[in-house]
């Protein structure tokens, strides 16, 4: 998966999954006209946040030799508690959670469980362009980025604002990115991300959404490294619950540990 | 040639596996790993080729809310000038269920053979006091991560304290040897072997709390087999941008041996394991982690006294990882042991080319005098290691 998606999307505050999912559950926004840079950016990670998930998805990186796939299944309360546990055969088992500032990440055939601090933070996830601190989020973007509003474009038939990312610190992956949000309902509809040389780096397209009750999401998203000779890694929601009932055990080192 | 016992062995392996694997229920979870070896060591005198192979059958059972059950088997195949030899294991086997206390509240426990981590440290952890502070007998430096992976018979109880926080208490009791399943001339592979006694079982309690950044966790362990309270804490948190870690043991004899004073007790038999580990992004798809562990032993020598085996005071293992790409990783680890001024020196490269299948290629030299505790021109002073694994 993308660094890039990552990095830019799951720098929002959203989590989990990652790039996949939260980004993506957005809630229905109302249209909104002469908003700022920063009010569209608002609004985007406002619509990530949700009362309670369950995501089912699967994550495919593709290259000359062939498919990667990791499934996993998710769920998360508002934005501060979150649990992936990781269901394929390579990483079955492996889990991490966050509980407000709090992430551990567990393995089950150490059976250890190790508290992710300071840069270990972003490490990568199951090898991917994923680090913990992306997928669980607790950072929004306006901690790294300044915001301008460009303009809008037509993003698949969609009109969507143009808004570019300059970073404030060295400490980021990406120097400068460039969104296209959705100008109905604040979904990210395409990305890029870029080295400070000014070099593409990655690009992020949302291929598909999907309808749960009131929420449209991103349900596919392909990120593509612009670096490299590759397909692109995909992330897929295979099944998606909002607002359900979940039990706060959920979210504790008993259920990760488990 | 494969000897008789290793015969029965690999019978009763394969038996087991086909037998688990035809009775299992169709939601049975089985995975197997395969890895296939070739070493190339300095035995001091020649260079020796070995072949090496390893087989893991993993079978876990149907997802279920309140128990699990898993059975790992394995069989390493040694040829060593020609001839065979098998060792089977069973580092895993155990059911774990939980117990709901009321409606709010469960514990769960765990029976079987199964790895606990106690403390905190990757190759040093004196927090560790099942499975000791010091893990370069047990540790493989050609694994990613988790170079130690050392398990027990145990039966352990988990109960949870809020959110973020437990107490586990272990039981490990002493399990009479396996006659037939050793190959032969192993330590317990005589039927007559003594069965040990209850006494020489061992039990502890950890507690684990987070507090702000910081972690604490202090243990206790009473190990029967030399009659002895051992005593942890470990403490784990972050600063500078790197996570930091440190972990604390002390045994106190008892019985019928006088016990020493306080200022003995820390000289002689105490330990501190301290860790610091950094991940630094280059570039904006690679990654290089850093680590650096330290293992102090008061008791142990503080200047160099010319003996191989000499348990020296002081004890480094730096580690370097660097991740280039999703699939490729080179790796340099080390263990640095100053006061003689010897190491071993590990490195090499892993490449995860298909999903689940991965090449890789090591390289280990040691450096240091005759007496030194690593040294040139003896057994495994130079080797070389490359081969393949499988997951599927």
């Amino acid at each position: 998966m993308s660094r890039t998606f990552t990095r830019r999307v799951s720098r929002g505050r959203s989590p989990l999954l990652p790039a996949v999912t939260a980004l993506l559950l957005a809630s229905v926004a109302t249209a909104a006209s002469a908003l700022s840079a920063d009010e569209i950016i608002e609004r985007m990670e406002a619509n990530q946040t949700h009362s309670t998930a369950r995501i089912e998805g699967r994550m495919v990186i593709r290259d000359r030799f062939g498919d990667r796939t990791s499934t996993y299944i998710a769920y998360s309360q508002g934005a501060e508690r979150f649990l992936v546990e990781f269901t394929s055969r390579h990483e079955e088992g492996q889990r991490v959670l966050r509980r407000g500032d709090s992430l551990y990440l567990y393995y089950p055939d150490a059976r250890e469980t190790i508290r992710i601090q300071g840069s270990a933070l972003r490490d990568s996830l199951l090898g991917s362009d994923v680090s913990y601190e992306d997928m669980t989020g607790g950072r929004g973007l306006a901690d790294d980025y300044d915001f301008e509003l460009v303009g809008e474009e037509s993003v698949d038939d969609r009109r969507a604002y143009e808004v570019r990312l300059t970073a404030r610190t060295t400490d980021v992956a990406y120097a400068l990115q460039t969104y296209w949000i959705d100008a109905e309902d604040f979904v990210l509809r395409r990305s890029e991300q870029y080295a400070r040389s000014g070099r593409l780096l990655k690009t992020t397209e949302v291929l598909e959404t999907m309808q749960v009750g009131d929420y449209r999401f991103p349900s596919r998203i392909r990120v593509t490294d612009e670096t490299r000779r590759s397909a692109g890694t995909e992330m897929i929601i295979e099944a998606a619950e909002v607002d359900i009932d979940l039990p706060d055990g959920v979210f504790s080192l008993e259920e990760l540990t488990w | 040639m494969v000897t008789r016992t290793v015969q029965r062995t690999l019978i009763l392996a394969i038996g087991m596996t086909l037998s688990l694997a035809l009775h299992s229920g169709a939601q049975t979870r089985v995975q197997t790993d395969v890895e296939s070896l070739v070493t190339l060591r300095w035995t001091g005198d020649e260079l020796a080729l070995t072949g090496f192979s390893r087989a893991t059958a993993d079978f876990r059972s149907p997802q279920h809310p309140m128990v699990q059950g898993r059975l790992q088997l394995r069989l390493t195949v040694l040829d060593v000038a020609g001839t065979a030899f098998a060792l089977p294991e069973v580092p895993r086997a155990y059911v774990r269920f939980r117990f709901p206390v009321t409606e709010d509240y469960l514990f769960r426990v765990t029976a079987g053979r199964d790895r606990l981590s106690w403390g905190v440290g990757s190759l040093f952890n004196a927090g560790d006091l099942l499975f000791g502070a010091d893990g370069r007998d047990e540790a493989d430096f050609t694994r990613p991560s988790d170079v130690r992976d050392e398990t027990a018979w145990l039966t352990a109880a988990y109960f949870p304290i809020g959110a973020l926080g437990y107490l586990e208490a272990v039981g490990l009791p002493p399990l009479p040897p396996v006659a037939g399943l050793l190959p032969p001339g192993t330590p317990g592979d005589s039927p007559d072997a003594a069965v040990p006694a209850v006494s020489e079982s061992r039990a502890g309690v950890r507690l684990h709390v987070a507090t702000g950044p910081l972690s604490v966790e202090p243990a206790y362990l009473y190990d029967g087999r030399n009659d002895t309270h051992r005593l942890a804490l470990s403490l784990g948190s972050a600063a500078m941008g790197a996570d930091i870690y440190a972990s604390g043991s002390l045994d106190i004899p008892t019985g019928t041996d006088a016990v020493p004073g306080l200022q003995e007790l820390l000289r002689e038999r105490s330990r501190v394991s301290a860790g610091v580990f950094t991940s630094r992004a280059v570039g904006h798809d690679r990654t290089l982690n850093a680590r650096l562990e330290a293992l102090v032993r008061p008791g142990g020598a503080w200047e160099a006294i010319g003996e191989p085996t000499a348990h020296y005071g002081l004890l480094l293992h730096p580690e370097i990882v660097y991740i280039p790409g999703r699939t490729f990783t080179i790796v340099s680890r080390a263990i640095v042991s100053p006061i003689d001024g010897s190491a071993e020196i590990t490195g090499g490269a892993t490449w995860n080319i298909y999903q689940g299948f991965t090449a890789l290629a090591f390289g280990v030299v040691q450096i240091g005098d005759d007496d030194s505790v690593y040294g040139w021109d003896r057994d495994g002073s130079v080797a070389i290691l490359a081969g393949f694994r499988y997951e599927f």
